[in-house]
């Protein structure tokens, strides 16, 4: 059990027995836990909120779709997806802490993210402060206003709440303007940007001898819209598929990607192989190359945001047991590629 | 271009080299990037893609002689069990490859290929 | 017995002057044994020089396994050596110069010619020389290899660029998984 990274607990308007009672039932049932939860009103990761009062009910309908709140009541009338039964009992309690690590991991990664600082991998980071859904929904996010600048033909500055402006579109030049950008290899701070939701980023509209004067001065590149189009959905997908696809959903690319103007790690090469030779459903895809389904779901959204992608009839028909058989002699040639490429990136 | 603005001279030389030295079968001129500026024969050998040939041969002669150091290459020579082949640089642009079928003529494939390379040398340096 | 594949071979194929000996010459550690020679014909206009037997590179791995790098004369004269060079190859690399009078019928030559690599070998074509905006453009590509229904990796590059062959490399190395 790793005890350096405690799961915090903080309560609200719970009653004294009942804080005491937690406390003790929290100790117990601690043995049966692969996590350590502690009470820290400080910096908690979920709140346990006791809504059988008015004052807990009021906090709780104001705060409830943070996602990390515990309703603490004698029936669950407010039907809270996370709900514990007064009077609080030792295997309820741990079914419940067991449930919210494997259904919200996200809520305990946005902390112990934030203390690490450095060296953490952004795509990690699950931040779900805004109510999520199941779908990916593109107009929630940067991806949105960029269609819709298209759409309307309106040169547009875009930029985060406190910090300088970080694109610019231009739609009549069909271009994107901002400072150099390596996408093989984007900063945690570019990521950011680019998965931002709508609320937090903020538009301007401007004129094209502005950003031609901004550009110049700031020494901005010019992209094609493409380029961010793919990175916000990439970035901003988080998992979630585009409304109307499935795991099973069968899918074929069009032609590659052209991964120069693409943001993409390494993995993305993989998953463009596999959806371009033929017709594959997006969970073999994660089958086949090991990598988690959620990679691949990013993947086909930025793909599909870039209408590289043709969806294709329900009818596969690659037995795995052929892929396994194929797989021996690739692994080795793959091997022979794999240190051709630590040769020339020097990594 | 290279290949026909040598081609009236190049066909003279060839038909003299033919005529002077009875074992040389055919000969033919081309340029170092493989295109074919003459030839002359007396059989009814399929030259055309020796032309090609020729080149990335005497490219290659070329660079193996610069890989040891070993100066400029005068001439490849392959002998087979029905004839001979030599290859040489007329100047820097253009080959001559001269065909026995002879397998004891070599010494004369050689000096009579020479002096026409040479001749033909002098001739297009004028062009 | 298992045979240990123990050199890679690489060959970049082409039309001329799409920047095969180029792009070795950007990898290659060792300098390139070179059989360009000077260009006589119409082609001179294009390239002082070409490549008439082949361009060879090296890249030592970690493990002291060595890369080779073959590139193939571009004009079609020369085809007779492209199956000579293409032998025990891992990948092939076909670049086509978007600059050229028809560059997709070049393009054409050279599937044609290696058809019967494909099916088993990684193949990847680049095209080149897009930043001269002289040539039809990628769509005029994507709608030949679709007419020909064939699933190939295929995208701008600029072989100057090393991060363009690395990226290059990297889509031969992820067709391994599908070939
Ligand atoms: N502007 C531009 N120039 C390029 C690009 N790629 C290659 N070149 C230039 O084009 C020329 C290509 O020449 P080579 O590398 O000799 O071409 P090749 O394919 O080996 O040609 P052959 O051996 O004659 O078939 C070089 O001068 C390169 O610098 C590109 O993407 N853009
Ligand atoms: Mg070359």
């Amino acid at each position: 059990m790793d005890i350096t990274h405690p799961h915090n607990i903080a309560t609200h308007a719970l009653e004294k027995t009942d804080k005491i009672f937690l406390v003790s039932m929290l100790d117990i049932a601690q043995k049966n836990l692969d996590v350590y939860w502690v009470l820290n009103e400080d910096s908690p990761h979920i709140i346990f909120v006791n809504v059988d009062v008015p004052e807990g009910k009021a906090y709780w309908l104001a705060n409830h779709t943070k996602n990390n709140l515990i309703a603490l009541a004698q029936y669950n009338f407010l039907k809270a997806d996370f709900f514990l039964e007064k009077p609080i009992r030792v295997q309820k309690l741990i079914d419940l802490l067991k449930r919210i690590s494997t259904e919200a991991p996200h809520l305990f990664l946005k902390t112990e993210m934030a203390s690490k600082n450095n060296d953490v991998d952004i795509d990690l980071v699950l931040d779900y402060s805004e109510s999520e859904t199941e779908v990916f929904d593109p107009s929630l996010y940067l991806t949105g206003l960029l269609i819709k600048a298209v759409q309307s033909r309106t040169a547009q500055r875009f930029s985060l709440a406190n910090s300088s402006s970080f694109l610019f579109i231009l739609p009549e030049q069909d271009s994107c303007f901002t400072k150099n950008l390596d996408f093989s290899n984007l900063t945690d701070e570019q990521k950011m940007c680019y998965r931002s939701h709508i609320k937090d980023i903020q538009t301007e509209v401007v004129n094209a001898n502005t950003i031609a004067s901004i550009t110049q001065k700031q020494g901005l590149k010019k992209y094609p819209i493409e380029s961010f189009l793919w990175a916000s959905t990439l970035y901003a997908s988080r998992g979630r598929l585009l409304t109307g696809y499935s795991t099973k959903s069968v899918v074929q690319l069009k032609r590659w990607p052209d991964f120069s103007i693409f943001a993409h790690d390494p993995e993305h090469f993989r998953i463009a192989a596999f959806m371009l030779k033929k017709p594959i459903r997006l969970e073999t895809i994660a089958l086949k190359t090991g990598l988690s389904i959620e990679h691949i779901n990013n993947f086909f959204n930025a793909a599909m945001i870039n209408q590289l992608i043709d969806i294709k009839s329900n009818n596969e028909n690659i037995t795995h047991k052929q892929a396994q058989k194929e797989s021996t002699k690739a692994t080795e040639k793959q091997s022979l590629f794999k240190s051709v490429l630590k040769r020339l990136t020097g990594e | 271009m290279l290949s026909k603005i040598v081609e009236p001279q190049a066909s003279l030389h060839l038909k003299k080299l033919l005529e002077d030295c009875d074992a040389i079968k055919a000969a033919m001129v081309v340029t170092v990037d493989g295109n074919l500026c003459a030839m002359q024969q007396k059989g009814t050998y399929a030259l055309e893609r020796l032309a090609t040939m020729g080149s990335s041969l005497m490219s290659l002669g070329d660079t193996i002689t610069g890989e040891l150091k070993m100066g400029f290459c005068n001439r490849i020579i392959s002998e087979n069990e029905q004839g001979i082949v030599a290859f040489m640089h007329i100047n820097n642009e253009l080959v001559l490859i001269s065909i026995t079928t002879e397998k004891n003529s070599l010494g004369m494939l050689l000096s009579h290929s020479k002096r026409c390379a040479e001749n033909l040398a002098k001739a297009v340096s004028d062009l | 017995m298992r045979i240990i594949v123990k050199e890679i071979k690489l060959v970049f194929t082409g039309s001329m002057g799409a920047g095969k000996t180029t792009a070795i010459s950007t990898i290659s550690e060792i300098p390139v044994v070179n059989t360009d020679v000077r260009t006589t014909d119409k082609a001179r206009l294009r390239k002082e020089t070409t490549t008439v037997a082949l361009d060879y590179g090296e890249l030592t791995l970690d493990g002291g396994q060595k890369l080779k790098l073959y590139g193939t004369p571009g004009q079609q004269r020369f085809e007779y050596m492209w199956p000579i060079i293409i032998k025990g190859a891992l990948g092939l690399i076909i670049l086509v110069d978007d600059a050229a009078d028809d560059p997709v019928a070049d393009l054409a030559i050279y599937i044609k010619f290696f058809k019967s690599y494909l099916e088993d070998m990684p193949t990847v074509i680049g095209i080149t020389r897009t930043d001269l905006k002289q040539g039809p453009g990628m769509p005029a590509y994507y709608d030949y290899l679709q007419n020909q229904d064939l699933q190939l990796p295929i995208f701008p590059v600029d072989p100057r660029q090393r991060e363009h062959l690395i990226m290059i490399i990297q889509t031969l190395a992820a067709m391994v998984e599908v070939v």
